[in-house]
């Protein structure tokens, strides 16, 4: 038995994650989510607090990969935004993010009756990184080559008429979904004076949290969590709280290996001890 | 000629940008954004570098036969036709729209998603809580995976004592975790910083490559 | 020709593919793995070329910004870098000036953020919190600065410390990243369960 589990074949555990994960996907639990004061609230108070007619900026930085954990908050965050009557701006550090969820905005905004150009614009992905950015700074249409995603020019959409330059009078607050580099530390280096809440990944929280203390970050969304979390704040549950049953099991299932390898492993050292002597 | 001239280059530009963000003077002739229009430009230029990347490495596997070099000039024709293809049309093409919603997104989502099933392979076989700091990690990792998910609420509700398992969570991720990941942080930045100096002060050559 | 429900069965079967790996790999794998690969190179470029490229030049440099030739002529010498070993150092020149570019915009705009980072760990020391915060912080600083210091007992038993605090990070982060990647699963069988097999409805994100 012991031999058996020491040498536990890798696909089992394969095929048990899938179980697992695919069972409460099929026949949802409905385990309630509680709200993360620290992180999330923070992010919800931030973005809750911008007075009606405030420009914020989403900044795209992932890629399809990350769609899971990251569109449902953007979603969510923009349920909330047109409660508040904000605007938005959509722009991108990275290539691929903006162009497969630029349908889905599109889609929202329009689920709210927002006008194209008035109440929100897509710039899209503009290349060269620190130096686009920087250029914006100081003359936001000619650091944007002054075309939006599908080429309209920046005199035809009147929200870009209140945004000449990239600071803190223009733009009230950026919101970045980040799965890797560039991210959030274009934002925290170059444009300190912009209030900041990222939208994160899982994996980034651990190293992200340190900015909340210090004010760099006014909040975090973590993970499929802070989704789900986002989602119960803004009173509508969506794709992330009906998937959370799903992560419960697998951490359950995560868990449990973890102590089965180490049972496994303490008693065949045990073993060995004993045949030893 | 070969290696002192961008040496000295890179120097100069760097005094020459320092300087354009902190001196009043130059901030007022409107000199950083003029160096940051040529750096945007040079940029626009170099939209080629990753495809002539992959053309050098790939076209290098073809030329030899190695192993898989069918797969490389598979990779060199799909790329040419599709960004020629792409350059032509313009990307809201919906051709264009519909190879990448079919390709790109699933099998670059899928190759993310593999890790899961390796993470849970290797908690089983190799997470070992062999030493007081396995076990430390490893009751951190569990204990932040079940207070993330709804069932940390279910066995212990954050209205109880000490905020329940959300509680404790906010406590390691908020006190341990950042402060370890700041110090991390500042060991990170003075090694960078330091790195950037001796490029600055010429010190450093090795980014120039051989010859 | 080029249906929704074709594009659904090219993704499964990509999708698929790449889950065989976890079998073994294979050529069926390694075919969606090189097409993806090629793909996103040339969507990059295709990106970049749409939406700044096209424009940069014909908005700006064509009508006025003649300037921005000269940067743009030393940064072709950039793609010498793959030309035979007589003209490769020519590369150097558009490297040099980029990397002073990085490095005087890092010199001026990073300390910044490391400072204020520096400063909030000795702001506020109202708490037992306050006080640990900062001895966890010195003492993973002590681990990795003071590294020849290793005959003294105080430090000795600081980095020990410091040990357990890093296991807790690296603990909080294993946690998170096994959650993350969950999620990036859940997401591709999501898309299996429902838009192929059509098993669940559960939504796309969009309200």
């Amino acid at each position: 038995m012991l031999e058996k589990l020491n040498n536990l074949d890798s696909r089992w555990m394969y095929l048990a994650l899938v179980i697992v994960l695919i069972i409460p996907v099929i026949k949802p639990i409905g385990m309630p989510v509680s709200v993360n004061k620290d992180l999330t609230q923070r992010a919800y108070d931030t973005i809750g607090a911008l007075p009606a007619g405030s420009i914020v900026m989403f900044d795209v930085a992932y890629s399809a990969s990350t769609d899971t954990e990251l569109t449902p908050m953007m979603m969510a965050i923009m349920e909330q935004m047109a409660k508040k009557g904000l605007k938005l701006l959509v722009a991108g550090q990275w290539e691929s993010g903006l162009f497969f969820v630029k349908d889905k905005v599109a889609a929202k905004a329009k689920s709210f009756g927002w006008k194209y150009g008035v109440d929100w614009v897509n710039i899209g992905f503009k290349a060269g990184g620190i130096s686009t950015f920087r250029a914006m700074a100081t003359d936001f249409w000619k650091g944007a080559m002054g075309i939006d995603i599908d080429k309209t020019p920046f005199e035809q959409l009147p929200i870009m008429q209140r945004v000449k330059k990239l600071d803190e009078n223009a733009i009230s607050c950026i919101v970045i979904y980040e799965s890797g580099s560039p991210g959030m530390e274009t934002w925290i280096t170059y444009f300190p004076k912009i209030s900041l809440v990222k939208a994160s990944v899982a994996a980034e929280i651990a190293s992200s949290v340190r900015y909340i203390p210090t004010g760099q970050l006014k909040g975090l969304i973590p993970g499929m969590r802070g989704a789900a979390e986002y989602e119960k704040l803004v009173g509508k549950p969506g794709v992330s709280t009906q998937l959370m049953d799903a992560q419960s099991l697998s951490c359950l299932l995560i868990i449990g290996l973890i102590v089965l390898g180490n049972i496994a492993f303490f008693s065949s050292k045990k073993k060995a001890g004993h045949i030893g002597r | 000629m070969k290696r002192q001239v961008p040496l000295i280059l890179t120097t100069a530009m760097a005094i020459v940008v320092f300087l354009s963000v902190v001196s009043y003077s130059l901030t007022e002739l409107q000199v950083q954004a003029k160096i940051d229009r040529m750096r945007q430009f040079m940029t626009a230029v170099l939209m080629f570098m990753g495809v002539a990347n992959l053309l050098r490495v790939h076209g290098n596997v073809i030329s030899k036969k190695e192993r898989n070099w069918m797969f490389s000039g598979w990779l060199l024709v799909i790329m040419f036709v599709y960004m020629i293809f792409g350059m032509a049309v313009g990307n809201k093409n919906l051709t264009y729209r519909w190879f990448y919603d079919a390709i790109i997104v699933p099998v670059n989502g899928t190759m993310y998603a593999l890790v899961a099933f390796y993470l849970t392979s290797a908690s089983y076989k190799a997470f070992r809580a062999r030493t007081a700091e396995a076990a430390i990690m490893m009751v951190c990792a569990a204990w932040v995976m079940v207070s993330n998910v709804p069932v940390g609420d279910f066995l212990w509700p954050s209205t109880s004592a000490l905020g329940g398992m959300a509680g404790i969570r906010d406590w390691i991720v908020s006190v341990p975790n950042s402060a370890v990941s700041r110090a991390i942080a500042v060991g990170i930045f003075l090694g960078g910083f330091a790195s950037n100096l001796r490029i600055f002060l010429g010190l450093e050559r090795r980014h120039l490559g051989a010859g | 020709m080029l249906t929704q429900e074709l594009q659904i069965w090219v993704a499964v079967v990509g999708t698929l593919a790449i889950f065989s790996f976890l079998i073994k790999e294979n050529p069926f794998y390694r075919f969606f793995e090189y097409t993806v690969i090629g793909m996103s190179a040339a969507h990059s470029v295709v990106m970049t070329w749409d939406n700044y490229t096209k424009a940069f030049w014909t908005n700006y440099v064509m009508k006025g910004e003649y300037y921005l030739l000269i940067p743009g002529a030393i940064a072709l010498l950039y793609y010498l870098r793959y030309a035979p070993g007589k003209y490769q150092w020519l590369y150097r020149y558009p490297l040099s000036l980029i990397m002073g570019y990085s490095i005087g915009y890092a010199l001026a705009y990073e300390p910044r953020p490391f400072m204020v980072q520096v400063r909030g760990t000795f702001e506020k020391l109202t708490s037992f919190n306050d006080w640990l915060y900062l001895f966890v912080f010195f003492a993973v600083c002590s681990y990795f600065v003071f590294t020849f210091w290793n005959k003294s007992a105080a430090v000795n038993k600081t980095r020990g410390f410091a040990r357990y605090a890093m296991m807790a990070y690296f603990g909080v982060a294993f946690g998170n990243t096994v959650q993350g990647r969950f999620s990036l699963l859940l997401g591709r069988l999501l898309f299996l369960l429902q838009d192929w097999l059509h098993l669940v409805n559960i939504g796309s994100g969009v309200g």
